[in-house]
């Protein structure tokens, strides 16, 4: 009798306590991003980075620019900048009555505090090669000469400069000096963004709240340039399990995931799905030190015999058209030269083949089941091949065993996605140079090589300047050589699914993937 | 007793020390460096060489590994490559959402296997066994990130009772805390009740034959109190070392489990440091794990004499 009545109280304790914790009485409503991967570093923005600290920070970190949706610059901290004739010094006007999330104004002494942090070796921020010259610009002067006035030097003229300096995987994060104590450790980002950074529970999820002392620019939003807006909480939930993120949306506790293409969720009036194209690259990589694949005519060959506008489509299930260029479809610089590629030609193959001398010999194409698209990419590879007389073995890998793999040139076809890169010139630089100094480029063309570095120099600032037109028909000059070389074979820029349930309003996919959520309320 | 358990400890200590090796050597020769992951397809060799050399990874072998095992001496497991945070930090917060889960889940799987198992040995062979039978087939067939993801598709998508992801420690927030530790633990309980029910209904058939058993019915106990009394504790023995194994096995961590339901336990911590190829989280855990291992069989080995007074220390 006794324990039947402790039963009864513990029951009731329990139902009545159960639940009961969660309802804290937000002053806004809470948006909830669910993202598979967490921010690898202990603390966003420092040592190391991914795609999940590039969401997060986009909305806490500003620049002195920013891209819009085309991928253009525009002013976000800086109104106004001049670049001097020689293009070695840019100066920029900073805008007035920004405050960081701790209150205090922005100064110029702000911005160059966070340049020489970024590049001093002590902080071992993830981003400082951006900037020390060992990829693009070789900053060697900063200075404030007022208060609202900032100049940075470069070694030598570098075009993509602002565009570095706004991209948002390693941008030049304007933060207060607060986020470092002093010791100079990283504590936490104190920046200018609509958001402020609030609460990281590791493995678990960041929150994000709204600035209140936010000043919004004038300008139509547009990117990650314009009027930000902060109209709710913003969490970052983790969820690794695709599955368990298309249940957490169909159940409305979380508001949008990035959608799993097989999978996706299913049609709803809750929720919609919209495809979104990115700048990723997917490619077929042939090794031209390779014994057989050195041979032009065997690479020729092979693209000959694929079908490179259904591969895509299969890949994509026709949300992405075949990109025979390394210059995404997104992009300003695409125009119908991009589009011209291979053509579906078995006899013409077949003939490369006899003439490339190949008997036969079987080869490897390295690929991962981790990205199921990579796979399904060499898979689809094998079979078109194989119709053509090409022997060819899938080598399934781990994931860090095809990335080593691929720095260390040590394959044959790989089938592999490059991550996106904000211009054209920044991937060309990725996979042209001299192979046997660097096994992870692709390609070894010098007059390609000439090509790039001449529109190193070349600023583009305006879509409409001499520069910019002069950078198109560079790529234009490019992708020419490329289609003629064929080092690699591309195929498409991937199409991202992102699933939003409809109490977002607002809410819009752009081409870098990572969600914003500025400008974008909750029921 | 203290004897008998410092010998164990002593014990443990070449199987401690031989695992540390096996594990350091392991790990690096699986193809995959810490700093082509994190640099990915960008970055120069420079760069890698730079980050290489910085994290001693440019050292030869054995070099590391006395580094690794002096500093692992005096309770430093070092630091995460990829996060720099101290490895022994990662572990100790990772391991007691693991721990929670994965003592409640023995729990529930011990108190339902335990009667279901002594219940189909009585009644061997008729109805209520087969079922009894059946059911765990099933359950220990069930693959349980799928056992898993149905759990949430009912009871966080269609009924909308439990949240679908995340942890709170009871802890920090009490009782609500366990609305997240429900579909785990019933996701690792519903594979773990099989196994056991299956074993003490294997090892309660095989006392039930033994003549003292006949003899207790003969002097007229209850079927009760031959079941509890005198099956139960002599047929529990062998379902403790299971438990044991099973306990060693989930501690070390559930990271299927973990990683459909987003918990921030030692196994997710373990697969992902494995995944970045971070050496020192991956040493530190699975040292932590051998450990654990070793623990746990030494609490069993300890909890063995209650239940069979022939074994002694």
């Amino acid at each position: 009798m006794q324990l039947r009545k402790i039963m009864t109280y513990l029951g009731a304790f329990l139902i009545s306590h159960i639940g009961a914790g969660t309802s804290n009485a937000a002053p806004l409503p809470e948006i909830r991003f669910a993202d598979a991967i967490e921010t690898p570093t202990s603390i966003p923005g420092h040592r190391s980075r991914n795609t999940a600290t590039d969401g997060v920070m986009l909305h806490v970190v500003e620049s002195l620019v920013a891209l819009r949706d085309d991928l253009s610059v525009a002013p976000m901290l800086a109104d106004s900048w001049q670049i001097s004739p020689d293009g070695k010094t840019y100066k920029f006007k900073l805008r007035k009555g920004v405050t960081f999330h701790n209150g205090a104004p922005l100064t110029a002494a702000d911005v160059q505090w966070s340049l020489k942090w970024l590049m001093d070796p002590k902080s071992e921020s993830y981003c400082r090669n951006q900037y020390d010259g060992t990829r693009g610009a070789k900053v060697i002067g900063v200075e404030a000469p007022s208060p609202d006035t900032v100049i940075i030097r470069l070694e030598k003229p570098y075009g993509l400069f602002l565009m570095q300096t706004a991209n948002i995987q390693c941008p030049l994060a304007v933060l207060h000096p607060s986020s470092v104590d002093a010791h100079g450790n990283w504590i936490k980002p104190v920046a200018t963004g609509p958001y402020v950074f609030s609460e990281w529970k590791k493995g678990q999820y960041i929150l994000l709240t709204p600035y209140a002392g936010y000043k919004p620019r004038s300008e139509p939003s547009s990117g990650l340039a314009g009027a930000k807006l902060a109209q709710a909480d913003v969490r970052f939930v983790l969820i690794p399990d695709a599955s368990a993120q298309k249940a957490a949306l169909m159940s409305g506790q979380v508001d949008a995931i990035i959608a799993d293409s097989e999978n996706p969720p299913p049609k709803d009036p809750r929720w919609t799905v919209a495809v979104e194209q990115d700048i990723d690259t997917n490619a077929l990589l042939m090794q031209t030190r390779d014994p057989l694949l050195s041979n032009l005519k065997l690479r020729r060959a092979i693209a000959t015999i694929l079908d490179l506008p259904a591969l895509a489509r299969a890949l994509t299930g026709g949300a992405a058209p075949y990109n025979p260029s390394l210059v995404p479809v997104v992009s300003r610089y695409y125009s119908a030269v991009h589009k011209v590629g291979f053509t579906k030609n078995i006899d013409a193959a077949k003939k490369l083949l006899a003439e490339a001398g190949y008997r036969g010999e079987t080869l490897k194409i390295q690929t991962n089941k981790r990205y199921p698209d990579v796979y399904r990419m060499a898979l689809l590879t094998q079979m078109m091949l194989s119709k053509a007389g090409i022997k060819t073995e899938l080598e399934v890998l781990e994931w860090a065993t095809q990335v080593t793999n691929f720095r260390e040139g040590k394959f044959q076809l790989m089938a592999f996605t490059y991550s996106a890169r904000i211009d054209p010139a920044i991937m060309y630089a990725d996979i042209l140079g001299d192979k046997t100094k660097a096994p992870m480029l692709q390609w070894t063309n010098p007059d390609a090589s000439k090509i790039l570095a001449d529109i190193d120099a070349v600023g583009f600032d305006s879509p409409s300047s001499a520069g910019s037109a002069i950078r198109k028909a560079a790529f234009e000059s490019l992708h020419k050589l490329m289609i003629d070389d064929v080092p690699m074979i591309m195929l498409y820029n991937t199409p991202v699914l992102v699933a939003f349930n409809n109490n977002l309003s607002g809410f819009k996919p752009w081409p870098l993937r990572r969600p914003r959520f500025f400008n974008v309320s909750k029921k | 007793m203290l004897k008998f358990i410092a010998k164990r400890i002593a014990m443990a200590v070449p199987t401690v020390l031989i695992v540390s090796i096996l594990v350091f050597v392991m790990i690096r020769l699986i193809p995959g460096d810490p700093i082509v992951l994190m640099l990915g397809d960008s970055g120069n060799p420079d760069l890698v060489r730079e980050m290489r050399a910085a994290l001693g990874l440019d050292r030869s072998l054995p070099a590391q590994f006395i580094v690794w095992i002096s500093h692992v001496l005096v309770g430093d497991l070092g630091t995460s490559v990829t996060t720099k945070e101290p490895v022994l930090n990662l572990i100790l917060s990772h391991f007691p959402v693991t721990a929670q889960i994965v003592l409640m889940a023995t729990f529930v799987a011990a108190l339902i296997a335990i009667p279901a198992g002594l219940l189909a040995a009585w009644l061997q062979n008729r109805k209520t066994d087969t079922a009894i039978v059946s059911t765990t087939i099933v359950l220990v067939s069930i693959p349980s990130f799928w056992s898993g993801i149905i759990l949430i598709w009912i009871f966080g998508v269609k009924l909308d009772w439990l949240p679908t992801y995340g942890f709170q420690s009871i802890s920090d927030v009490g009782w609500s805390g366990m609305r997240y530790l429900i579909l785990p633990v019933l996701a690792i309980a519903m594979s773990e009740v099989a196994v056991l029910t299956r074993m003490i209904r294997a090892s309660a058939i095989d006392v039930l034959r033994l003549e003292y058993i006949a003899h207790a019915r003969a002097k007229g106990l209850s079927e009760r109190r031959v079941l509890l009394r005198h099956t139960l504790p002599n047929a529990f023995g062998p379902a403790l070392t299971v438990i044991g194994l099973i306990l060693g096995h989930l501690l070390s961590g559930a990271a299927v489990i973990e990683t459909v339901f987003t918990l921030p336990g030692i196994g997710r911590l373990l697969v992902e440091s494995i995944y970045a190829r971070d050496y020192p989280v991956v040493q530190g855990c699975l040292l932590f794990i051998a450990l654990m291992y070793v623990l746990v069989n030494l609490i069993v080995d300890l909890l063995y004499p209650l239940f069979d007074p022939r074994i002694k220390m």
